[in-house]
């Protein structure tokens, strides 16, 4: 399970949001304890794939910045990015170019309803869903 | 000598690392931490002679693809510093 504070949860949404119709990425801070996770606060980093419509990918000097911000902090819980308009699940990419196991890599979705946050941790061979809740405090 | 640091995603003991290793290039630090701790990390990070493409490597935080790859140079005090890219669609 991954857990949420609202403010977070809200952040990699409204990231979403203003990042449409080109996908957006970033690093997810908090606390890892084995399956449970819980994410704290987030740090945004800029999508330079040559195809940001379809694909991310994270702009590397952003990204080691992002993990270095996240670690003074905590631990690395894992990755979010968007799909613009679905699906909800990781694609065929996602599963292709995934390589921090352990890590859970979270999408929203956009779509044509409302916002839809999942999360898969990567095993180091596949996907494996887990529980999304927010915090009520 | 240098030193590497991974995060626990590339560490075969399943934690970050930070150790210092021989050599005068990349490429021999990585051999040297090899012979040390397995060859995890290589099979990770190299292909071919050079950086796999969804690996970033970088010395005191610049892109070693910026510099001479894999035959950059290092000495005392230098950092190299494995990270995953992380991308996807």
């Amino acid at each position: 399970m991954v857990s949420f504070t609202p403010d977070a949860y809200e952040e990699i949404i409204e990231h979403a949001r203003e990042g449409k119709p080109y996908e957006i990425c970033g690093v997810l801070g908090g606390r890892r304890d084995g399956d449970e996770a819980r994410v704290e606060f987030v740090r945004r980093v800029e999508n330079v794939s040559e195809t940001p419509r379809v694909n991310y990918l994270m702009e590397p000097e952003d990204q080691l910045a992002a993990i270095d911000d996240v670690e003074e902090r905590g631990d690395v819980v894992g990755f979010y990015h968007s799909h613009p308009e679905g699906p909800r699940q990781p694609s065929e990419t996602d599963a292709d170019r995934a390589n921090w196991p352990r890590h859970s890599y979270v999408i929203v979705s956009l779509g044509r309803d409302e916002p839809f946050v999942g999360s898969w941790r990567w095993t180091g061979e596949a996907f494996d869903d887990e529980e999304v809740v927010v915090d009520s405090d | 000598m240098p030193t590497v640091r991974i995060p626990a995603v590339l560490s075969e003991t399943g934690g970050s690392r930070n150790v210092e290793v021989d050599g005068d290039t990349v490429l021999a630090a990585v051999h040297a931490y090899t012979e040390e701790y397995g060859s995890e990390l290589e099979d990770n990070v190299l292909g071919n002679g050079e950086v796999k493409e969804y690996i970033n490597v970088y010395v005191n935080g610049k892109d070693v693809r910026d510099i001479d790859g894999v035959d950059t140079q290092v000495g005392d005090g230098d950092e190299i510093r494995i990270i995953p890219a992380a991308s996807g669609g």
